[in-house]
């Protein structure tokens, strides 16, 4: 019973800041901003941001390997 | 814990990807919000008015998304790794692979988004390479203290939940 009440506040909390984030969506900035992030470099930028995190993920990995009982 | 295999590797895997959040975390908190000192894509994309700034902002949630999602799966890989009991509940492990997973994100990010590709730099403008060398021999620095640990580790077999012996209890135990 708590547990669900608890989901319902943060469901409604959610909403409504995603609500005030969104207080805009037409204006002109928000119009430039999101064909900016959206643009040519999209995937460019994706990839360059993602491929850091994906060697560590692989050096994780391999470390989990050569830490195997021997 | 005599003839248990030992699987160390289960904890550092854990620690590596929770050291790399909280690397991640201390460089978009401290770095790119509370200094400012750059955003994700300040040098391609210098913040200098509302729009570049949104644009920066936008790709700073990116990263913090992509860090956060590194620290639930080091939560994760933490929690199965405490449910084996073939894994040494070795502190100066786990220590030394945060220390190592923190070290690795400071390296790896700095040199493919310093060094390489040039998107943002740690303190654009005068001595801006210094202060991109130190954040990598930092990083370096944090790698070798964590693999130190991690090698002290190899000798610590106490499961997890067995219970630890404090200083005094040694110290009677020795007397006697």
């Amino acid at each position: 019973m708590r547990d669900s009440r608890l989901v319902s506040f943060v469901l409604l909390v959610g909403l409504l800041v995603t609500t005030a984030a969104s207080a805009c969506p037409n204006c002109e900035t928000s119009q430039v901003v999101k064909a900016s992030v959206l643009g040519e470099d999209f995937w460019r930028y994706l990839v360059m941001m993602v491929v850091p995190f994906l060697f560590i993920g692989a050096v994780s990995a391999y470390l989990y390997r050569i830490g195997l009982p021997r | 814990m005599a003839g248990i295999p030992r699987h160390q590797g289960a904890l550092i895997s854990a620690g590596v990807l929770l050291g790399t959040g909280l690397g991640g975390f201390v460089d978009g908190i401290l770095l790119h919000q509370l200094l400012q000192w750059h955003s994700m894509l300040s040098s391609q994309l210098p913040p200098t008015d509302l729009v570049t700034m949104k644009v920066n902002m936008f790709w700073d949630g990116l990263f913090h998304a992509f860090t956060w999602l590194m620290t639930v799966m080091g939560l994760g890989l933490l929690w199965r790794a405490g449910q084996r009991p073939e894994v040494p509940w070795s502190t100066r492990t786990f220590v030394g692979a945060l220390s190592m997973g923190w070290g690795l994100f400071n390296v790896v990010e700095g040199l493919i988004d310093h060094h390489l590709l040039g998107i943002h730099h740690v303190h654009p403008g005068a001595g801006q390479l210094a202060w991109d060398v130190g954040f990598l021999l930092f990083g370096a620095l944090l790698v070798g203290a964590g693999w130190g640990l991690i090698r002290a580790g190899r000798r610590d077999t106490r499961p997890r939940g067995a219970p630890v012996s404090t200083v005094r209890e040694r110290l009677v135990e020795r007397r006697a």
